[in-house]
């Protein structure tokens, strides 16, 4: 093989497509496979469900643990996939993106440099990233048009080039109500961007406006996951073969110390060897310090990457919150996907670092409605009462998705748990993980305009929900930071085309690699970076310096 | 953008009003459940009592198990204009989960419903299935608060929620699990599936 890219998700499976469409042999590892009987609107098993009693069907098996701990120095608990504690979302061909609602932000100029911005934030290991928001702008617009994106054009920030490659969806009946609504506020609301076709695009169909969209898989593949756009295309080549089963266990180095290949198994078979002249860690900011770390020899004794002791850490995730109104009247038209109103204060008030973005969402459906909309305290979690709060709400209430930054906070760290293994005998993820105490209030003051917002719009009263995920908790969606990118290997895992430090040819390409939190959905970063870091690898295979 | 690809989607959304999938701003006929229901009509007079049997063995319940959990969830769902959880068959639900996905909650359900049996005999001198529904409501809301425990890592409180949880999804979950019957959780949220 030319190259093995290990993570076959919203990163690897662009990495992927860019290295087999340069003529580059690939092959690309893990992720269970699914198939067409995996589309159904069964919210039992609905990947992303809290309430699910069979496993994320997108997500990982039952049998993978891991162990948490808050704070370096506390014991660890180990937590089972079973339960909510697990820090990984996707874990099948497409990752994340199979069952993601698909929002597709741009992250702001200014998340590139918040170091600068604020100076150094107490308790944050915060640096600049080593490339700005004009290095990136080029390789957002690739990934917009390459994936498929539906936005707004006329948005006001980030600055962009080009439009959008699809117009927005139809607005819902929530976005009818909420326009007008931040408008009087004064406010420059927008349709937020989505990875979903608003019109047939590149050979697949328009979005069907069905309500099970988050945590399913598209039934007419309009969610545009990897799974139906880059990864297809790759194995088209010709040049790329998926081993969707297989599981990696850890890199292999030559004779001189450099990386030459992968340790794997396919199934139940026995652990085989592959070679590769380069090698992509695209696994999740949890998995890819898991597998750099394992890949212990003489040349790397404490794994690849990490001499200066830095690999998986300053793991961390963005916040958010959700407000609740509720109405007197019918406000859903019970049209999917659902996202259909934006605010962006990102950057607005300096006085509120970082600021914070809103919109509505999602689609309702029965079970996650039940199971996530809160009730007044006065309302029982059960009983007469209870039946009559869901059937006059169910229609009756919009929620709104606030964003903040999470911030690297010291001594947070993805590393190998010193005793416990999982059934293949590997060592397993310790996350130690408490999100920074910045995110707070910025989540505070964004649920305030959330608050306004839907009161403006006629809500009754509104209800606050919790903080997600749970500030003293493990690394949740949206995790990033744990190989990021430098300028300094003392204090980064790679340099800034994503090729770790004194490694010629291993490189990352996931939400490892983000500095820092965009404090909104990630995907799109993770892809922009995916297309940065392909370019400087097909450059350097071209020169004939990662040919070797 | 065309302006035939804007017509093809304006269409696909009358045409999911049309399928049901959008039931949100109608108004249910009150015959409208009968209709679908038309082998056993639900009738809110009877409440949940309009069945003499159940609709299946059980296969992991016995008789007098299967009545508590039964009434257990009729009382987190009860009957009103509408079905409740007996009526939808939550119960089976739950029986099919117990030798199925959610066999480790055997244990949890055994020593459960014998702990709700004591509370109802301790309070109320009576079995909890014969108790009429306000003193099953009584019972339910010690179980609610009740630390003792009654298995590895599970109190009475931690059970009770337990069986909350299961009955949602029972209710609301998808029929094909042996719950709500006739789709009567999706129809009571007006919800088309």
């Amino acid at each position: 093989m030319d190259a093995i890219v290990i993570g076959a998700g919203a990163g690897g499976g662009v990495v992927a497509n860019e290295l087999a469409q340069a003529g580059l042999r690939v092959a690309l590892f893990r992720g269970r496979n699914f198939s067409a009987a995996d589309c159904d609107h069964d919210e039992l098993t609905a990947s992303q469900a809290p309430w699910n009693r069979n496993g994320r069907r997108f997500g990982p098996d039952f049998a993978e643990i891991q162990s948490y701990r808050p704070d370096p120095g506390t014991a660890a608990r180990v937590v089972s996939s079973r339960g909510n504690y697990f820090s990984i979302v996707g874990w099948c061909v497409g990752g994340g993106t199979v069952s993601y609602q698909g929002l597709s932000w741009r992250f702001h100029p200014q998340t590139f440099r918040l170091k600068s911005l604020y100076g150094s934030i107490p308790g944050s290991t915060v640096e600049d990233w080593p490339i700005s928001y004009d290095d990136l702008e080029p390789y957002y617009e690739k990934a917009e048009y390459e994936l498929g994106i539906c936005g707004d054009s006329a948005s006001v920030a980030p600055p962009r080039r080009k439009p959008y490659p699809m117009p927005p969806l139809p607005d819902n009946r929530e976005a009818q109500m909420l326009f007008p609504a931040a408008r009087r506020l004064g406010w420059k609301p927008f349709h937020p961007p989505l990875a979903i076709t608003s019109v047939e695009y590149r050979g697949r169909p328009a979005c069907i406006l069905c309500p099970y969209c988050i945590g399913y898989l598209c039934e007419v593949d309009a969610k545009s996951s990897t799974a139906v756009t880059v990864i297809p295309q790759a194995l088209r080549t010709g040049l790329c073969t998926l081993h969707a089963q297989a599981v990696v266990r850890e890199i292999t180095v030559d004779g001189r110390g450099r990386p030459n290949g992968v340790i794997y198994r396919e199934g139940k078979d026995p652990w085989k060897e592959m070679r590769a002249k380069l090698i992509v860690v695209a696994a999740s900011a949890v998995e890819t310090p898991r597998l750099l770390l394992s890949s212990k020899s003489k040349w790397f004794p404490s794994g690849i990457g990490n001499r200066y002791d830095q690999v998986g850490r300053h793991a961390h995730h963005d916040l958010s919150l959700a407000v609740f109104g509720y109405f007197d009247k019918v406000v859903s038209d019970g049209l999917g996907p659902g996202p259909s109103c934006a605010v962006d204060f990102q950057f607005q008030d300096q006085k509120l670092e970082g600021g914070g973005v809103l919109y509505n969402g999602f689609s309702r459906t029965p079970l996650r409605v039940v199971n996530t909309l809160p009730r007044p305290k006065s309302t029982k979690s059960w009983g007469r009462q209870f039946k009559e709060f869901y059937r006059k709400y169910f229609w009756q209430h919009i929620r709104i998705y606030c964003g903040a930054h999470g911030l690297p906070r010291e001594g947070n760290r993805v590393d190998l748990d010193p005793e416990l293994r999982d059934a293949l005998g590997m060592p397993i993820a310790r996350i130690t993980h408490r999100a920074h105490a910045w995110s707070a209030p910025q989540l505070e003051w964004i649920a305030g305009r959330a608050e306004q917002l839907l009161s403006e719009a006629g809500a009754q009263f509104t209800i606050h929900d919790q903080v997600l995920p749970e500030p003293d908790g493990p690394l949740g969606e949206h995790q990033c930071g744990s190989c990021r990118m430098g300028s300094d290997p003392r204090s980064s895992v790679t340099d800034r085309t994503g090729r770790v430090h004194d490694v010629a040819n291993v490189f990352v390409v996931d939400g490892s690699l983000m500095t820092n939190s965009g404090g909104c959905n990630p995907c799109l970063t993770i892809q922009a970076l995916a297309y940065w870091v392909s370019e400087q690898i097909v450059r350097g295979w071209k020169s004939g310096g990662l040919n070797a | 953008m065309s302006k035939k690809n804007w017509q093809q989607i304006t269409s696909r959304r009358e045409f999911l009003h049309q399928c049901g999938l959008c039931t949100g701003s109608l108004v249910l006929p009150s015959s409208w459940l009968k209709m679908l229901v038309c082998a056993e009509p639900y009738s809110p007079q009877a409440g949940g009592n309009s069945r003499t049997g159940p609709l299946l063995e059980f296969r992991f319940f016995n008789s007098a198990q299967a009545a508590i959990v039964e009434a257990v969830t009729d009382q987190i769902i009860p009957a009103d204009q509408q079905p409740g959880a007996k009526w939808a068959g939550v119960v089976h639900y739950i029986d099919l989960a117990l030798v199925g996905d959610l066999k480790d909650f055997r244990v949890a359900y055994s020593r459960g419903i014998h702990r709700l049996a004591t509370l109802a005999q301790d309070f109320a001198g009576k079995a909890f299935a014969e108790l009429d529904f306000a003193a099953q409501t009584n019972i339910l809301e010690r179980l609610e608060q009740d630390q003792t425990p009654i298995a590895l890592a599970l109190n009475g409180a931690q059970f009770f929620e337990l069986v909350r949880k299961h009955t949602l999804d029972g209710f609301f979950g998808d029929p094909k699990y042996g719950g709500n019957r006739d789709s009567v959780g999706w129809k009571i949220l007006g919800f088309g599936g």
